[in-house]
């Protein structure tokens, strides 16, 4: 006796095991299964039958399962690259701390601060990085939606990394200042610049949802490196002018025309996308 | 004006998935079963896809941000996965209407005399 409930049953195991779980997949592909036998026994045939029917048409687990393989997220080399020089400076960053600190050259907290704000502005000169050499992808040779989808999962995963190394930094440094300082907050221009790529980070993450790239996440993701830029080094050459009453000019002039570049870049990819999109319409209006 | 024994080439069909499942969804949300039925209708039975392999498209338009799905409770009490095409959707079908009647006016230029005679 034909029992459909059962042949489901057996096909879902098939196809479980051919798509290596994947339950939803699953559940859309009965959901059209269950509405072509309906369709069949309607039409006359015996469930029997429409069921075979069905599943010759749906197609075999085997081949189902190579398509959706095909599937999986594409790789783009300088995506890989960026997470895995992030992690590499992050693992060295943390074994050099942990030496100082097993030495007594530096106390957990501070030590603690260090990592969390110079892993948080890695990844944030990592994305910005990312971003750089994608416009400039962009404008020299084009771009697909493979590359799009590696840049938009790397960007995320740098974006996270970085708001929660930095907002960590950012609450460690002001918890060492309490106890250095007698005081958790001061708007100097270190917190200042750690508060500014905290915001940054969160701006960007805001911008590469799980939708495509949008324009402006290109653009916000090169801006990081001005941004992590000016909060890394910008302090440091202001305290010497503030120490010592004269500040060399090529370490602000390497810097200013650091910025002034990613400025120019995130423009352009500006720039790029509304060409694209305004010859698309032209072409269609012809 | 169609021929029933036409049979479409199999790299055709492939390329062709994409803008057909996009033009139909532009026109509103639709679920899998459904899109499939609305191809064969409309092509006159000629493009016939194995019915699996519509959602393999489907997932990875998704994927790229062209369409976004939701499951809903279908006319028979069964949950039901639709589609609706994204902003993005509308931009990458764009950009295929452009090249397909690139494409499609070439041929009719190169092939009106021989049409015509």
């Amino acid at each position: 006796m034909f029992n459909l409930e059962e042949q489901v049953g057996e096909w879902r195991q098939d196809m479980a095991a051919a798509l290596g779980g994947r339950p939803e997949v699953i559940d859309e592909l009965e959901s059209h299964l269950r509405a072509e036998v309906d369709q069949l026994v309607r039409s006359g045939k015996p469930p029997e039958q429409a069921w075979a029917e069905a599943l010759n048409r749906l197609g075999p687990p085997g081949r189902l399962a190579e398509e959706f393989a095909k599937l999986r997220a594409p790789s783009w080399v300088p995506a890989r690259v960026a997470l895995l020089v992030s992690f590499a400076a992050a693992v060295l960053l943390a074994s050099l701390l942990l030496t100082r600190l097993w030495s007594g050259a530096v106390r957990p907290l501070l030590a603690g601060h260090v990592f969390t704000v110079t892993a948080g502005y890695a990844a944030g000169f990592a994305v910005g990085a990312l971003a750089a050499w994608a416009t400039i992808t962009r404008l020299a040779l084009g771009w697909d939606a493979g590359r799009e989808q590696a840049f938009r999962s790397a960007a995320r995963a740098l974006a996270i990394f970085s708001v929660a190394m930095t907002s960590s930094g950012v609450i460690l440094g002001a918890v060492w200042a309490k106890q250095h300082l007698g005081r958790y907050w001061s708007w100097d221009l270190r917190e200042t610049g750690g508060l500014a790529v905290l915001l940054w980070g969160c701006v960007l993450l805001m911008c590469v949802r799980r939708s495509r790239v949008s324009v402006a996440a290109m653009a916000v993701a090169v801006l990081g490196n001005a941004v992590v830029g000016l909060s890394w080094f910008g302090p440091p050459l202001v305290e010497r002018q503030a120490a010592y009453g004269q500040i060399s000019w090529m370490p602000g002039l390497l810097l200013g025309g650091f910025v002034a570049a990613q400025v120019l870049l995130a423009c352009a990819s500006l720039r790029r996308a509304r060409l694209s999109h305004a010859e698309g319409a032209a072409e269609q209006r012809a | 004006m169609y021929n029933d024994n036409l049979r479409l080439a199999k790299e055709l069909v492939a390329a062709s998935a994409q803008p057909l499942v996009l033009s139909i969804l532009e026109q509103g949300e639709s679920y899998g079963y459904e899109i499939i039925r609305r191809v064969k209708e409309l092509s006159d039975g000629q493009i016939k896809w194995t019915d699996g392999m519509l959602y393999p498209v489907l997932h990875r338009l998704e994927r790229q941000g062209a369409v976004r799905s939701y499951w809903r409770e279908s006319e028979t009490g069964r949950k039901r996965k639709y589609y609706a095409i994204r902003i993005q959707g509308r931009d990458v079908l764009a950009e295929h209407k452009t090249q397909w009647l690139a494409v499609n006016r070439v041929l009719e230029n190169l092939w009106r005399p021989h049409v015509q005679s």
